[in-house]
């Protein structure tokens, strides 16, 4: 069917470009009055040519004046047939304006058809780049004597009712460090909603304990994914919950592996993101993985 | 209404129809017409916003030079908004891993939420895994035009946006003049330190790297 109309509407575009061109361009009109003048010349040289031998069969002489005659008379012959033929020729203008008319307006519906098309497109990619996922929410305890107590969730979205999964903490300084893996993946990728940028956070260290002496999180589920990461069948959108964990073991093993995941070009960096802020008594935070990239720290509701 | 009695109602009725079409055909027209100029306006914005989404800056690109004798070495250039490079420091640090550490500053945030639509990317101090953030160089000095950082140099800011940028960056210069953490000093701001994972991906030598900062407040490493 889509064929068909497709057909259809290449014959009309045709036929609507060609009257488009020689009515409405000055090289389309030369063209055209050119052709007509050749052709009414033709006709004139011919009516001519035919009277000549005419009177020479009958032995009279055909001068200037006669040959003038003969091509007068020729031309008011064929502007009488034109104007008998004004109706016609009217149509055929009326045709040709409708014709220009529909063609101009199928356009206008199939780039209407397109916008939409772009708009959902684009609309699609916003909404996968503006969105972000929560890594780790964390919550200060307490600040006493140099050092900070706090509590980070991880947690499961594979078992939304389950507790989230927690880590107390204990550490000298007055800034905490969580440091994470991160992966950003293609910008096409996360514009498609393919891939989404992944940060596994794995350490926790302050402004007074460097990384190699920090504390190790422990967020991983006995299969060595994620918790963050896990989704059940209810949350994983047009595959089995059993091949979203199988991609997601691969791209773990990506992600492990950096040679294999720039070969696949499917990474756009690969890094370590140690994202902090001042410990405050009774402040919680969250820290969020950006599909445009990166980590950021957002203030959570107060407690 | 009444109709002549010699045959021209049904004339009279055509022409009303046709009059109708025409009207309704006319109509369409130029509602189509004014149709693909909205929808054209919706176009251009979503890919603005696209595009700005996108968006990015690099102050900072580095290169190790070496890790010798527990020792990593690095070169660091520093950049403004037009690409025009502003200093250069050459330093070895104790450790093996770098962490290139960058403040984030939001802009236009709302106040309830601390949630903002920007943020401004400042170079904030170079430290290692072995280094703790404290010890760490400082490189506020290397971008500081008379209060204002020059890394943002290159884009007409208002003078009320150049003041705030003043305003906050002083504030954080003075936390870390007095050694006490310069994050989370303005409202919505933290810090960013991107560093290599020794076991998973590590700078190579003599390789420059950018660390190229996005509008929403994510910090990348990527190669130059």
């Amino acid at each position: 069917m889509n064929d068909k109309i497709g057909a259809v509407k290449a014959i009309l575009y045709a036929i609507s470009d060609a009257a488009a061109f020689l009515f409405a361009t000055p090289l389309g009109i030369v063209i055209l009055v050119a052709v007509l003048v050749a052709l009414a010349s033709a006709r004139l040289w011919s009516a001519v040519s035919d009277r000549r031998l005419a009177v020479k069969a009958a032995g009279e002489d055909f001068g200037r004046a006669a040959a003038l005659g003969a091509a007068a008379r020729e031309l008011a012959s064929l502007l009488g047939k034109a104007a008998a033929a004004l109706p016609t020729i009217a149509g055929v203008v009326l045709a040709l304006v409708l014709v220009l008319g529909i063609a101009d307006s199928s356009r206008k519906v199939d780039e209407y058809v397109a916008g939409q098309k772009r708009i959902t497109e684009l609309s699609t990619t916003l909404r996968n780049l503006e969105r972000r996922y929560k890594a780790v929410e964390v919550r200060v305890d307490d600040v006493k004597d140099g050092r900070i107590a706090a509590t980070l969730s991880f947690f499961d979205y594979k078992d939304l009712k389950a507790a989230p999964k927690t880590q107390a903490i204990d550490i000298a300084g007055k800034e905490l460090f969580i440091d994470a893996i991160v992966c950003n993946f293609d910008y096409s990728s996360i514009a498609s909603g393919s891939a989404i940028n992944l940060a596994i956070p794995y350490r926790v260290f302050s402004d007074e304990v460097p990384e190699a002496e920090g504390v190790e999180l422990s967020l991983f589920d006995a299969a060595g994914l994620p918790l963050m990461y896990r989704r059940s069948g209810d949350n994983v959108y047009g595959i089995s919950s059993e091949a979203y964990e199988a991609r997601l073991s691969e791209l773990m093993a990506d992600i492990r592996t950096d040679e294999s995941a720039r070969k696949e070009g499917i990474v756009r960096s690969l890094y370590g993101d140690a994202v902090h802020r001042v410990a405050k008594k009774g402040e919680s935070f969250t820290v969020w993985v950006e599909q445009t990239g990166g980590l950021t720290i957002k203030d959570s509701a107060a407690f | 209404m009444k109709f002549r009695a010699d045959g021209k109602k049904g004339n009279s009725r055509s022409l009303g129809w046709f009059i109708i079409i025409l009207s309704f055909a006319i109509g369409g027209y130029l509602m189509a017409g004014d149709a693909a100029r909205l929808q054209r306006i919706q176009i251009t914005y979503l890919e603005g916003l696209q595009t700005r989404l996108r968006s990015e800056t690099v102050p900072l690109k580095f290169m190790v030079e070496s890790r010798e004798g527990g020792e990593i070495k690095a070169k660091i250039k520093l950049y403004d908004l037009s690409g025009r490079e502003l200093s250069s420091m050459e330093k070895s640090w104790p450790g093996s891993a770098l962490y290139i550490d960058m403040l984030l500053f939001p802009v236009r945030g709302d106040k309830a939420t601390g949630d903002a639509d920007s943020y401004l990317a400042f170079p904030y101090r170079v430290f290692t895994d072995k280094l703790s953030a404290a010890s760490g160089s400082l490189l506020f000095d290397s971008y500081d035009s008379g209060g204002f950082p020059e890394i943002l140099a290159g884009l007409s800011w208002s003078p009320k946006e150049e003041k705030a940028i003043e305003s906050a960056f002083s504030a954080a210069r003075k936390k870390a003049a007095a050694g006490l953490p310069a994050a989370g000093e303005v409202k919505g701001s933290f810090g960013s330190a991107v560093h290599e994972v020794s076991t998973l991906s590590s700078f190579e030598e003599g390789i420059v790297y950018k660390v190229v900062c996005r509008v929403k407040g994510g910090v990348e490493i990527m190669e130059d």
